[in-house]
């Protein structure tokens, strides 16, 4: 064995941790004022930005888990966990490749997900860990809302006075859970209509093609 | 850490990850820096990646050339491996870390410092090391399991 091999050897036993080196204060402190190589430009802003997307991913995971009731509408529910994970529209829309408008119409139920492209539906179950099953009955209450809340909306405007522009969001969650209990009351049909079991078939081969056929369990 | 640019950023993010999540761990005016703390995991998470490169290069070498190529792999051999842990054993802390990290490339000069010593002195020690081992090796010492 020659001096080049011998020092291949040494190399790969560190390398793989095969013989521990030792690390000390001062020798991290000489590795970091002499590192053995350059940062390439633009290496420190993408480190930034994927360590964003993992604390975010773990702040929506967890969030996910407290939020555990399928009855929201599901716009209602991605604000829910949004809020619990201290996220901001900002950051979600940024994520989904959205804007903060169109989230914020989604959260409100101004849209329902139907409106929505099935591969941008999928990269929001993708975003927030949620599998298509247990999206279903939300898209479902997000629909009777959201035609309820658009025959109670011009009631309430015209009884209490309220202004479009002045729709605050304590309004829209009131006009949200009263709609709510008016379907509850009057149909108690819970199983997903035509239009939403041929949504979720495309959204299913969206998340086919992206890999994620864990959300489809 | 001889990890690929693009490798490299993933594990810069999951390492600042993980100091987020265990940073409580971390006990101030501990036995080790800050960053001594943080460099250890960034080793460790270097180590993993190597190790699970290292079982993808074998197979790949073993599955499309017939495992000719077997003697670029020989630095990996658990025999050499053994062998090396043996020999390393009878150094001096000093001398096989000079070793080790002379194997990682690292400057003579920033050795030095760890040691307390001057460059030249490093270089000096290294050099005699090395060649007590490279003796060994013509001698087919083999100490591995002694």
């Amino acid at each position: 064995m020659d001096e080049k091999k011998i020092n291949q050897l040494l190399s790969s036993a560190v390398k793989h941790g095969d013989i521990p080196v030792q690390l000390t204060d001062s020798i991290v402190d000489g590795l970091l004022e002499h590192p053995p190589g350059q940062i390439a430009h633009g290496t420190t802003e993408r480190v930034r930005a994927k360590l964003e997307i993992r604390m975010q991913d773990a702040a929506i995971a967890q969030a996910g888990h407290q939020v555990t009731d399928r009855s929201l509408p599901f716009g209602r529910f991605l604000e829910t966990v949004r809020e619990k994970a201290g996220l901001t529209r900002t950051q979600i829309a940024r994520r989904l490749r959205s804007t903060d408008t169109d989230l914020q119409r989604l959260e409100r139920g101004d849209v329902t997900p139907l409106a929505m492209a099935p591969r941008s539906f999928a990269d929001v179950l993708v975003l927030f860990h949620l599998k298509l099953a247990s999206a279903t009955p939300m898209i479902v209450a997000s629909i009777r809302v959201s035609d309820s809340k658009r025959t109670y909306r011009p009631a309430a405007r015209s009884h209490g006075g309220i202004l479009r522009e002045a729709r605050s969001d304590d309004i829209e969650r009131a006009l949200d859970a009263f709609a709510k209990k008016m379907q509850k009351s009057k149909n108690s049909q819970t199983d997903a209509p035509a239009e939403v079991a041929a949504y979720l078939a495309r959204v299913r081969n969206e998340l086919q093609k992206a890999g994620r056929t864990d959300l489809l369990e | 850490m001889d990890v690929p640019e693009a490798d490299a950023e993933e594990i810069a993010s999951d390492v600042l990850f993980t100091v987020t999540r265990k940073i409580h761990s971390f006990k101030c005016g501990g036995r080790a820096k800050l960053t001594t703390w943080i460099y250890e995991i960034a080793k460790n998470r270097a180590i993993d990646f190597h190790r699970k490169t290292r079982v993808e290069e074998v197979e790949f070498d073993d599955n499309t050339r017939g495992g000719q190529n077997r003697e670029s792999f020989a630095c990996r051999n658990q025999t050499m491996l053994s062998w090396l842990e043996g020999e390393l054993r009878d150094f001096s802390d000093a001398d096989r870390q000079l070793l080790l990290w002379r194997g990682r490339e690292i400057e003579y000069a920033t050795i030095a410092q760890w040691l307390g010593t001057t460059e030249g002195a490093a270089r000096t020690r290294h050099t005699r090391a090395l060649a007590k081992l490279l003796e060994a090796s013509r001698m087919g010492v083999r100490k591995a399991g002694r």
